[in-house]
């Protein structure tokens, strides 16, 4: 573990209570009955979603949005000039940053960007750049920090959903809006928007063979996959089956936005 | 893995590979020849070497005696660790290899996290107190492109070289239980490898797709579809890289494609994996 | 209308100091007063008490999170408390990813030192068994969109936040017995900054942050008697000056204390 000299010091270690506190209640409770779930949602009924630009008064574009209890708020910066020389290029950069706040999930995280917030923010670049028309903006670059507040489950999604909105204000030009959408398989069903307490963990001990989550962000214009990613065994036909799911989610979801953006229009234009 | 091409160059091989030409030869869903050996590392529990192309890769697994995580008493852990050595090019001095290495490690631990991939019962010791780790160190001595193939084969073949240490739990005098190594060495568990999922990577370009694209064809590839194959067809994980969208069909088609290269590779690694068990050990100057 | 923008940059010091001289501000503030403030509390359900406080448009969120350890050697009945402020390239332009900047280290301190000198939690209280289990109580606290005045910001979410926290168990695996921690104190700190010419203002935003020539923070405890001050350099500041901002401060705090409990009351 390095010592981080620029924060004040932290006792070694320590434990979190709730791990000492075995939730076997939640984890026992089948993801399915009578047809609904959990949180008493339907198989494919999304959370609640409410989503705001410019919430940032610095940042050129922001977003903040809610799915759920799941906060993701989002800046961008930019385009800004391109520091170094040996990054020239004649397209534009994009660059991602993914980050989970410490007190967002059920155990503390680290300040430090540990390996699984760098490879989202991989992803997350993955997920935006067809999307964005990277030769307006040729030696320049432009900077997506995404960060979760509060991790109720499809953060990564919301993350993504969050940042084509902040992308959106900041007035990049795109191709399209990228939108997300979380499916899970629990070897039975398949359910839209997975919360924290239904998403696919390994940690899990009572799972049956075929079992695990996917995401897609899907330009809905375009009719594109921009990025796509699952975990867990799945075979082909469900992975179809969950693909095209997700997709249904992310056109919902994109209607929810189109709303959002005209509001945000609308009073520029007032 | 830094090949420059021309505007020409690359519509030159997407336009090969839309009629079904590579600039190779080989037919869409061939791969180059794969050179195995296992045993490579004698220090290491279990270690092999693949040789896909010109990609290069080592992969050993070390076993250690830990604690088990809280949520699993039962189960030893595996860990992954890709080091992409600055031997093999340039781009991967200092830090500069860190992102690759994070995205290989990252999809390796979640292509594994399955519990019928690897079977962690067996690396169990003592319930809650002590347990095997496999550390699986894989290091990228070269890169020829689709890397991520010639990892997968790696770590699958050192997995299926690894002899861990059969131990003996006895009661001490104070009531607790320790571990007590046997003391013929010849004596070890196996684990059984049949499920361990191997990579395939299928490349875009242009309307058509290719798998095991060499790094030239890697270059011009617009959108790229990963997913960890097991045997029976079951994918693990996979995922979308490159900076390119797809059509739906066509990832459906990729998938599908992904599915069949991936068993019948899985079938040949298996059958040649014994052969290689008994084969003589050719090191690294040969 | 054009020439104002035009005046305001090319020469933003002498813009201030007309309106200055005028006792109002661009933002059409008086010189002591302060942004419009709100306190939201408990919005992170992972958190063991969080708050988010907004002051104009600089937003800050706190989230603490209780976690057990071992005390140190020399101090075997007392909890641990860490502060941390993070400023992340999110929240401003001027922020680059990487280490901590200079301006979240002070700030981390600051935060620190007050937290220590009000005795806004009494650290005995976190202990569970002498010399073996204690309570550490980790407060991050993330900017999310800086304009200006975060340490005042800042300051406000430690009440909200730890005033909720729960206290879940007793040794390793006894369960849920949740207790809320008692407070000692409020300390609430007001900034103000001093512009050369005699002019003192209440809530500076990131704008007159960066053009004034000096900025200090006041924070007074429950009692209202001064808990902290801090003034980092600039201008000199004399006696009569700094009674009369304490009496400004006096004013402030009280309202940003009934904010407070209508906050937790909710």
């Amino acid at each position: 573990m390095p010592t981080d000299t620029k924060r004040l010091p932290v006792p070694e270690t320590s434990i979190c209570p709730s791990t000492l506190i075995e939730d076997i209640s939640a984890k026992k409770l089948p993801l399915i009955s009578n047809n609904k779930r959990r949180d008493d949602r339907l198989c494919t009924q999304l959370r609640h979603v409410y989503a705001k630009l410019k919430v940032i008064s610095q940042a050129q574009g922001s977003a903040y949005i809610e799915i759920g209890n799941t906060k993701v708020i989002c800046s961008v910066y930019g385009p800004r000039e391109v520091k170094k020389r040996d990054e020239f290029s004649m397209d534009g950069q994009l660059c991602c940053d993914f980050k989970f706040a410490t007190f967002s999930c059920p155990q503390r995280r680290s300040h430090l960007s540990d390996n699984e917030e760098k490879e989202l923010s991989q992803q997350l670049l993955n997920a935006l750049s067809p999307a964005v028309c990277l030769n307006k903006f040729p030696k320049a670059r432009v900077e997506i920090f995404a960060l979760v507040l509060e991790n109720d489950g499809s953060a990564f999604s919301a993350a993504i959903n969050c940042a084509s909105l902040a992308l959106v204000d900041a007035s990049i030009e795109l191709y399209d809006i990228p939108v997300a959408a979380c499916v899970r398989y629990d070897g039975v069903n398949l359910i839209v928007d997975p919360q924290l307490n239904e998403e696919y963990s390994h940690q899990e001990s009572n799972l049956s063979e075929e079992n695990g989550q996917v995401l897609v962000a899907y330009l809905p214009v375009l009719k594109q996959i921009s990025a796509l990613n699952h975990v867990g065994c799945l075979s082909s036909k469900v992975l179809n089956q969950s693909m095209k799911l997700c997709i249904e989610a992310t056109q919902k979801m994109h209607t929810i936005f189109q709303e959002c953006i005209k509001e945000k229009v609308k009073s520029i234009m007032d | 893995m830094d090949v420059i091409l021309s505007k020409s160059e690359k519509i030159f091989l997407t336009h090969g590979i839309e009629e079904g030409i590579r600039e190779d030869g080989r037919a869409p869903d061939d791969y180059r020849t794969i050179d195995l050996e296992l045993s490579v590392v004698p220090n290491a529990n279990g270690s092999s070497r693949i040789k896909l192309g010109n990609s290069d890769v080592l992969a050993g697994v070390k076993c250690e005696i830990g604690e088990p995580d809280p949520g699993r008493p039962n189960e030893g852990k595996i860990i992954f660790n890709v080091d992409c050595s600055a031997n093999a090019g340039t781009e991967w001095e200092g830090r500069g290899g860190d992102d690759l290495e994070i995205e290989i490690s990252e999809f390796l631990s979640k292509a594994y996290s399955n519990k019928s991939c690897l079977d962690l019962q067996i690396l169990g010791l003592i319930p809650g107190e002590q347990c095997w780790h496999l550390y699986i160190d894989v290091l990228i001595l070269r890169n020829g492109g689709n890397i991520l193939d010639a990892v997968s084969l790696a770590v699958k073949s050192a997995l299926y070289d690894t002899e861990i240490p059969k131990v003996l739990i006895k009661m001490s005098e104070k009531g607790q239980s320790e571990v007590e190594l046997t003391d013929n060495p010849s004596d070890y568990i196996i684990m059984s490898t049949e499920n361990c999922p191997i990579f395939v990577s299928i490349c875009k370009l242009g309307k058509g797709h290719v798998v095991d694209a060499t790094a030239k064809e890697s270059a011009c590839t617009m959108a790229k579809i990963v997913s960890a194959v097991r045997k029976d067809g079951m994918i693990t994980a996979s995922q979308k890289k490159c900076s390119g969208s797809l059509q739906e069909s066509s990832v459906l088609e990729m998938y599908e494609h992904c599915r069949k290269v991936g068993m019948e590779l899985n079938k040949t690694l298996i059958s040649k994996l014994s052969e290689a068990k008994n084969a003589p050990i050719v090191g690294f100057l040969a | 209308m054009e020439s104002a923008d035009q005046f305001k940059a090319v020469q933003p010091l002498q813009y201030y100091k007309r309106f200055l001289d005028q006792n109002i501000r661009p933002d059409g503030r008086r010189l002591q007063e302060a942004r419009t403030t709100t306190v939201n509390v408990n919005f992170c359900t992972h958190a063991n008490g969080s708050a988010m406080v907004r002051i104009g448009n600089t937003t800050v969120c706190c989230g603490v999170k209780a976690e057990i350890t071992t005390p140190s050697v020399t101090q075997p009945n007392d909890g641990i408390i860490v502060p941390n402020v993070d400023l992340p390239p999110l929240c401003s332009s001027a922020i680059q990813s990487g280490p901590p900047t200079d301006y979240a280290q002070t700030s981390t301190k600051l935060i620190d030192d007050i937290l220590v000198s009000s005795n806004l939690i009494e650290k005995k209280d976190l202990c569970i068994v002498p010399s073996k289990y204690v309570w550490v109580l980790y407060c991050d606290i993330v900017c999310l969109d800086l304009d200006g005045n975060l340490i005042d910001a800042s300051l406000l979410i430690k009440l909200p936040v730890v005033s909720v926290n729960e206290k879940t168990g007793k040794l390793e695996y006894d369960h849920a017995k949740t207790t809320s921690l008692t407070l000692r104190d409020e300390p609430i700190a007001t900034t103000f900054a001093a512009f050369d010419s005699d002019a003192i203002i209440m809530d500076p935003t990131l704008e007159e942050e960066n053009l004034c020539n000096g900025s200090f923070t006041i924070t007074l405890n429950k009692e209202d008697d001064i808990c902290s001050l801090f003034k980092p350099g600039g201008t000199e500041l004399d006696n009569q000056k700094l009674q009369n901002c304490l009496k400004h401060c006096k004013r402030r705090v009280n309202s940003v204390r009934s904010l407070m409990q209508n906050a937790v009351s909710s």
